[in-house]
């Protein structure tokens, strides 16, 4: 059985019209206006034990509004969501003991208290045994290295230390899942590899369900095995990152060094070859994979031209989402590589 | 053009004010239960005399009920949170901001706290003197003692923003400022003669009225109203000790201003 | 019981977090005491020149003010600023993690945070309770001390539930503050003075509407012994305990109903 089962979940908002000028703003005293607004429109997913998924898409796509949904803040206007055989919402309390969240830049730790004091709170809180507790401490700090700042009040930790306390935090009570929204937002590089590695290892040593929102791209590339894409409430795309590398990620760069400057060539061009800058002599091809092979067009220099180098860049994952994005706006479908599954 | 800048300033304080209907109703509802309690107090103060004798000679139930709805009226505008954005700005170093404005701070101030008065003659003001007339009957005074009202209430209201702003400077020294606070509104509330005009006082009080600037705020604005001050002289004498206090204020706030200013450089903002 | 175990666990660590702020911490009891003596002076100031106001003298008066003072502070001390807070994290959006806590939001309002700064109200109440029952010649036996403690914790309750249901507002208006500033410091200031002052309507709304009368009115009339200006009934200030626990059962009710809305199922 799935761990969570979505189905043809649903969110709408009701919504105050804004006014402007002197003479609305006078009848809004009187009248106001509301509109509905979808958050999420009929997405319906599972989630098996030990995935590790990414949920992504642009700001205001619905991220947040399903995850919470998830967790059962928020109630939904129809559909089902089943965590654990449970429906959230109805059993808030009882789904609580077996999630951690982390919400982004928002601590849930207590602002005015020490790390050490506020971790033990939890403790209390989810009725954390004593040598689980200890021996969870144990672990946690030598990944995420807390002991550096665990009598400092919450309040005044940075943004990093800050993370790694409410990360240590969520995951105490070993939950069987665990929901991320933007974890490493605002962190530098060395603090977001040492998160990364702690939520992979968290994985990969007790089986934790890791759901996560991000606007990093090596996050996803990262740890998640899985991609769900949402924008404008519906489900984009679903399936794993590879799949959507191949169907999005199709289009490569090359960069040439040659001893003399290169002339654009229309045979390149009709082989289906674009031109990117140029500048002395290197230049920049870009291609469509599935259609061209890089040793092809290689062959074709090198027999015309004396390569000093060449390097052969693979598309980045941001590109991809973008690509995708761009697609998605023009399609308007959803391009699910798992919709045989759903059904 | 300079003036063009400060009535937008104005016209957009009046805008934020009005943005939000339930606190238009709320305070409106807050004004008319503060002056049902006062005239109800008053009424059972009475009981079933018809006056009652006091410094300024005999006084009628039906003027003490003017007295708390004209005093009433003056808090509409005497309430601001000047002191508050004063020191929220302070300490949030968001003041460094307002330095580099081309307008002086207390300019921005003054407006604002001009655009939210714009908004209370209309939601809170009008409103209150419709309920009061119908409910109460208020006294009115002769044209004469009508216009220095006037004259003093402006005068009051000019003292009660510059007390309330060099209170607010002290946020830059002392973060304390809640608490300051608590004393002054303390201080008017006893004072001023907001709630229990000065005549009922006893000569103690008389006296320590004297040493603050509250009772020409509140007190002796009304008692003009009410016709229990007359005469050039006394008028004469009032608007002169306000020009004092303000002209004392003023300097003090030069002063005050002048040392933040060289302290927020030294600190950096 | 569980929450009590929390909450024995909190609330060190809550002071010695406060403690911290030194002198700001001190000062913050001074901050609403000094507004009270000046309370206290307006009283003074207007019955030493009146001697009565219906009936009841200064140290009445006094009394009647020291027992609202002493309620709110109490029921200030467990409520006032965690609804704040809960205002404030509603309208940040940081309210979620109350939600996602193995514990009922209403317990984990109450328990993350402590009113110290009601402290310095509840030392003033008591001294000044003393005083009045000094001045007004008032001793307690075992029963009347017991009866004065149940009416007293009716009275806590009653201004708990007020907190509790004007902080809930936040769950439906945006700025929600007002409401509750109007209804903990406008209508509880109608009761400084005796009830019975005001009109019939005005009685009967702060007995049955808003018993915001059974805070002090009421509980003065019985330590007071006053059975000459009963309103309503004479039995009304037995019933104090009732109305408060009454009261706040609905004041929780009205947080659920918040809750429920918060989650998306009131709209």
């Amino acid at each position: 059985m799935a761990l969570i089962e979505v189905e043809y979940l649903r969110k709408e908002f009701k919504r105050q019209k804004r006014k402007d000028g002197f003479w609305p703003l006078m009848k809004s005293l009187v009248h106001r206006e509301y509109e509905i607004k979808t958050a999420v429109e009929n997405i319906s997913f599972t989630i098996d034990r030990g995935e590790v998924v990414g949920y992504i898409g642009p700001n205001g796509a619905g991220k947040s509004t399903t995850i919470k949904m998830m967790v059962g803040i928020l109630v939904p206007t129809s559909g089902i969501v089943r965590v654990n055989g449970l429906v959230p919402y109805e059993n808030r309390i009882e789904n609580a003991r077996r999630i951690g969240a982390v919400f982004g830049q928002k601590s849930q730790l207590w602002w005015d208290t020490p790390v050490i004091e506020s971790l033990r709170l939890t403790k209390y809180m989810y009725d954390i045994p004593n040598d689980r507790y200890e021996r969870n401490m144990k672990l946690f700090n030598d990944v995420l290295d807390l002991d550096e700042f665990k009598k400092v009040a919450v309040r005044s930790l940075s943004l990093g230390q800050r993370m790694r306390a409410d990360l240590c935090a969520a995951l105490l009570h070993d939950p069987d899942i665990v929901y991320l929204d933007e974890p490493t937002i605002g962190l530098d590089v060395v603090v977001k590899e040492r998160i990364r590695q702690f939520i992979r290892e968290i994985n990969r040593e007790r089986g934790t369900t890791v759901i996560l929102t991000t606007h990093d791209m090596a996050d996803i590339e990262k740890l998640c095995s899985r991609v769900m894409v949402v924008d404008h409430g519906k489900l984009m795309y679903d399936g794993n990152l590879e799949t959507l590398k191949n169907d999005f990620g199709n289009m490569e760069k090359m960069e040439v060094d040659t001893d003399e400057p290169f002339a654009m060539s229309e045979e390149l061009r009709r082989m289906g070859v674009a031109f990117g800058l140029t500048e002395e002599n290197r230049t920049q091809l870009t291609y469509d994979k599935n259609s061209i092979n890089s040793t092809v067009i290689i062959k074709w220099i090198m027999e015309r031209y004396s390569v000093r180098d060449f390097i052969v860049k693979e598309t980045e994952i941001e590109q991809i989402i973008r690509d995708l994005y761009i697609h998605l706006q023009q399609q308007g479908t959803p391009v699910s590589a798992r919709e045989e599954a759903l059904i | 053009m300079r003036l063009a800048l400060y009535r937008e300033m104005t016209l957009n304080s009046l805008r934020t004010s009005l943005a939000f209907r339930s606190e238009v109703i709320l305070f409106l509802f807050g004004q008319l239960l503060r002056l049902f309690v006062q005239v109800y107090i008053w009424r059972a103060l009475f009981a079933n005399s018809t006056e009652l004798s006091s410094q300024s000679g005999m006084i009628t139930l039906s003027e003490m009920i003017t007295y708390s709805v004209v005093s009433t009226a003056i808090s509409v505008f005497a309430t601001n949170d000047v002191i508050f954005r004063v020191s929220r700005k302070v300490s949030s170093g968001e003041i460094a901001m307002d330095l580099i404005k081309p307008m002086s701070f207390r300019s921005v101030l003054f407006c604002q706290t001009l655009g939210v008065n714009v908004y209370r003659i209309l939601f809170e003001l009008l409103p209150l003197m419709m309920v009061s007339l119908i409910l109460f009957g208020v006294h009115l005074p002769t044209l004469a003692n009508g216009l220095a009202f006037l004259g003093l209430v402006v005068g009051g209201l000019i003292l009660n923003f510059l007390i309330t702003y060099a209170i607010g400077l002290i946020a830059f020294w002392y973060i304390l400022v809640w608490q300051v606070n608590t004393v002054l509104d303390g201080l008017i509330r006893l004072l001023s003669g907001a709630f229990i005009p000065i005549w009922f006082f006893s000569d103690t009080l008389v006296k320590l009225s004297y040493f603050f600037p509250f009772r020409l705020i509140y007190y002796e604005p009304i008692a003009v109203f009410l016709g229990k001050t007359t005469g050039w002289a006394n008028l004469l004498g009032l608007f002169a000790q306000q020009l004092a206090w303000i002209v004392g204020l003023l300097l003090l706030q030069r002063w005050m201003w002048g040392r933040a200013v060289r302290r927020l450089v030294v600190q950096g903002g | 019981m569980r929450f009590l175990k929390l909450y024995a666990r909190f609330i060190p660590i809550y002071f010695k977090s406060k403690t911290e702020h030194g002198f700001g911490f001190y000062m913050d009891f001074v901050g609403f005491a000094l507004n009270h003596v000046v309370s206290y002076f307006v009283i003074w100031a207007l019955m030493s020149r009146f001697q009565t106001i219906n009936g009841w003298n200064m140290y009445e008066v006094m009394l009647m003010y020291t027992l609202n003072m002493l309620t709110f502070g109490i029921a200030a001390v467990f409520f006032f600023f965690q609804m704040t807070d809960v205002e404030e994290d509603v309208h940040m959006g940081t309210f979620d993690s109350l939600l996602v806590k193995p514990i009922n939001p209403f317990v984990h309002m109450i328990i993350r945070a402590f009113g110290h700064f009601f402290l310095g109200d509840i030392v003033i109440a008591v001294g000044m309770l003393v005083f009045c029952f000094h001045k007004l010649g008032l001793s307690l036996d075992f029963g009347s001390a017991i009866a004065f403690i149940a009416v007293l914790l009716g009275g806590v309750l009653v201004q708990a539930a007020f907190i509790v249901i004007s902080g809930s507002a936040c769950f439906w208006l945006v700025r929600s503050r007002s409401l509750m500033n109007m209804v903990l410091f406008g209508i509880r200031d109608l009761m400084d003075y005796p009830v019975s002052i005001y009109g019939t309507v005005l009685r009967g709304v702060l007995t049955f509407v808003i018993p915001y009368a059974f805070v002090n009115f009421y509980p003065a009339q019985l330590i007071l012994n006053r059975n000459d200006d009963a309103l309503f009934a004479s039995w009304l200030p037995y019933a104090t305990p009732a109305v408060g626990l009454l009261l706040f059962a609905i004041g929780y009710r009205v947080w659920n109903a918040g809750l429920n809305r918060y989650q998306g199922t009131g709209s």
